[in-house]
């Protein structure tokens, strides 16, 4: 019974890492092999970070809008 | 795909070989079983129309009797429910106990009503309260008695059988008590979850209306216990089976439990419609409505490796053990057509994970157009939850039980806050009813964790709130109950309005399934305040004039969220770029920082991706959980 396995039972954060097999991730790797791998992480690391927190306070715009547009509907396609 | 459209109960082939007098024999032995009040009427017993199915596959004949449509009827269906569906005081057993115990029952003046009058005002004030369940006791009970006695052709039947579950005890003692006052012949055999483990002992030796009890699952030493009565050997010695000895309840070990549930054909409901229709409680319309109950897997994967410690299920038999998806698949078919209905209450305790990439596909494939209902373990993804509403789920049983991570994990749950959340959304999304509590009370508990449920919920207002909240109750078979030295239990004595129900005769001890306890390490009430508050709020937002929602439109590069969760604070957000990737990274299940990292290509330091994270949920729109992060939103698609 595959709903007792321990794997299934645990939490998704193995779901999450599972993602590292993804084509664009898979790419990164290969790239950090064939260049040199931590020269290319560092790379990415070291960009200035965004700031995130203006954005967020620049974000909310208040007002309600067309409910028909907002409105999550149930039905499944058919 | 052809299917067949017809399941013929399954014979063990010891029982077809049976030659022409064991069959003689054995149709000589009518037998009735019998579902008492306070069991709900709108349903069919499971109980019932199984053994009816057993029964009949071994040559007996078995009538069902749902006596309980009977007590509707006569006191009305809103009042019968309302009786049937407060559990919380043994009420429904009280009504029965002067029937069924007469001068030894121990409340006859209806102190009941004033002692619990607080849980008991769903009946009115107290005297309102005393004067009803008085009337009820002393003259609605014993003409209900008095016509299922003249009402019902007792004659020529041997054997009468009473399954038992929550308040169906008593009304089935002062049943049997007249049956066997009037037909001393009769053979009375009880069974049902009342009467697993020592309280199905204890309730032999101590009632003397009960010849044999079933102590376990009776779909071998039933029919076994049946035919050693026909044969005229001896029913002592059939695994399981319960009786008394010289004044002593003897119960011999069990068999092992049942492990072929494809074996027995389906839930005979034939009579259960027709009492229902000649009583006027069920319109016989050519659709019907009724919600079938349907049994497909026994047990709890779960709890056979993890016993989550407030559950007292499956008292002897926690090993899963589920029907073929083939089987399922056939059986829903011939149910429905049968009974003329598409609705499907699994009786199961949690979802058989097969059914997942077995059985839901195929129901999907075949058109069919089932609702269900089913408990389900909450760990399931968005396209799980997706596949269970185009299969026809449309109600779910989760057990969420904690929006905490850490209490899920003093329960052992073996979920996290953050999968709860999202099996919320979904379910929202897919159109998908859900029924959760959240519970508290657990050994190890701090004020933290119920201080961080209450600020969090205010953000969840959009989703399906809890139907109750409240302290756990400890049941009888529950690692709460049986692990008292772990648990640190200073007291645990049963429930008290057993007292006003059996005599001082019967063990209560031994009886009871719920249990009144205090723990040395409890937190006080006021610890759960925010909670209960956060939980009104809750309900009162879902069910207020204009649901609330949080709803998101994505593009790449690009998000939109409408935030309509609290009437006159209603606006927009928008984010662009990196936040918006992060908040769509984060949309279909819980995630860590680093796995948001991988699907932005690593564009992006986890750190300053954490920091997105802290401020998505400071304001409401993301569920942080530890290292997990789940966007709040639903999509504004539909279905998909």
């Amino acid at each position: 019974m595959s709903g007792s396995t321990p794997d299934r039972d645990e939490p998704t954060t193995r779901g999450a890492t599972g993602r590292r097999a993804g084509p664009a991730a898979l790419a990164v790797g290969l790239a950090g092999v064939l260049i040199g791998g931590p020269a290319v992480a560092a790379t990415a690391d070291d960009s200035p970070p965004p700031d995130f927190v203006a954005q967020f306070d620049r974000a909310f715009t208040p007002g309600i809008i067309d409910q028909s547009m907002a409105v999550p509907t149930i039905k499944l396609p058919t | 795909m052809v299917q067949s459209l017809s399941l013929s109960p399954s014979r063990p082939a010891a029982v077809r070989a049976a030659d022409a007098a064991t069959r003689a024999r054995r149709a000589d032995w009518p037998t009735v079983v019998v579902s008492m009040p306070f069991m709900e009427f709108d349903r069919p017993s499971i109980q019932l129309g199984l053994l009816k199915t057993i029964g009949d596959a071994h040559h007996f004949p078995v009538r069902t009797l749902h006596a309980n449509l009977d007590f509707a009827r006569q006191l009305g269906a809103e009042q019968y429910r309302t009786l049937a569906k407060h559990r919380g005081r043994m009420t429904g057993d009280w009504l029965f106990s002067v029937a069924a115990f007469g001068a030894d029952a121990p409340d006859p003046d209806g102190r009941l009503a004033v002692d619990f009058a607080d849980d008991l005002a769903y009946l009115g004030d107290p005297d309102t309260a005393r004067e009803l369940l008085l009337r009820l006791r002393r003259v609605e009970v014993p003409s209900y008695l008095d016509a299922l006695l003249d009402g019902f052709d007792w004659g020529g039947v041997r054997v009468v059988g009473f399954s038992s579950t929550f308040q169906q005890s008593v009304a089935s003692f002062a049943l049997a008590r007249r049956l066997k006052e009037r037909h001393p012949e009769l053979v009375t055999v009880f069974g049902g979850a009342n009467f697993d483990g020592e309280m199905g002992v204890e309730l032999v030796r101590a009632t003397d209306c009960i010849d044999y009890a079933v102590v376990g699952e009776g779909d071998v030493a039933f029919p076994a216990l049946l035919a050693a009565l026909a044969d005229g050997t001896d029913p002592g010695a059939v695994p399981g089976v319960a009786r008394r000895v010289d004044g002593r309840a003897v119960l011999t070990p069990p068999g092992p439990p049942v492990r072929r549930l494809d074996d027995a054909g389906p839930p005979d409901y034939t009579e259960y419609f027709s009492r229902a229709e000649r009583l006027g409680l069920l319109d016989p319309a050519a659709h019907r409505s009724t919600w079938i109950p349907i049994e497909t897997a026994r047990g709890c994967w779960w709890g056979a490796k993890h016993h989550c410690t407030f559950c007292g299920l499956n008292g002897t038999t926690m090993e899963f053990r589920a029907k073929s998806p083939a089987r399922v698949l056939t059986e829903l078919a011939t149910q429905a057509r049968r009974y003329r209905s598409f609705r499907f209450e699994a009786v199961d305790n949690i979802l058989d994970m097969k059914y997942l990439t077995e059985l839901f596909p195929k129901i999907v494939d075949s058109g069919a157009d089932y609702r269900m209902f089913y408990e389900i373990k909450s760990n399931v993804s968005r396209d799980q939850v997706r596949l269970l509403a185009r299969g026809g789920v449309d109600h779910i049983q989760p057990g969420l039980e904690s929006l905490s991570t850490r209490v899920l994990g003093l329960m052992r749950k073996g979920v996290r806050a953050a999968q709860n959340v999202n099996l919320l959304r979904w379910s929202r999304y897919y159109g998908i009813d859900v029924a959760w509590n959240i519970l508290w009370g657990f050994p190890g508990e701090t004020a933290a964790d119920y201080a961080e449920q209450a600020a969090a919920m205010p953000h969840l207002v959009h989703l399906q709130p809890p139907g109750t909240a409240g302290r756990i109750w400890m049941e009888r078979f529950s690692p709460l109950f049986t692990d008292s030295t772990r648990n640190r239990t200073l007291r645990r004595e049963p429930e008290t309005s057993y007292r006003y129900v059996y005599p001082d005769t019967v063990d209560l001890d031994k009886v009871a399934y719920f249990f009144e306890y205090e723990l040395a390490d409890a937190l006080p009430d006021d610890t759960y305040h925010g909670v209960r508050d956060a939980v009104e709020q809750w309900t009162a937002a879902w069910n207020g004039p204009t649901r609330p929602q949080l709803t998101y439109w994505y593009a790449p590069g690009f998000v939109q969220i409408y935030d309509a969760r609290h009437p006159g604070s209603e606006g927009t957000y928008t984010f662009h770029d990196e936040l918006a990737e992060i908040y769509h990274a984060c949309v279909d299940r819980p995630i860590t920082a680093d796995g948001v990292r991988d699907r932005l290509d690593r564009t992006l330091p986890a750190d300053d991706i954490r920091v997105a994270l802290r401020e998505f949920g400071r304001r409401g729109l993301m569920f942080l959980d530890g290292n997990l992060a789940l966007s709040l939103a639903l999509p504004s698609s539909p279905g998909r």
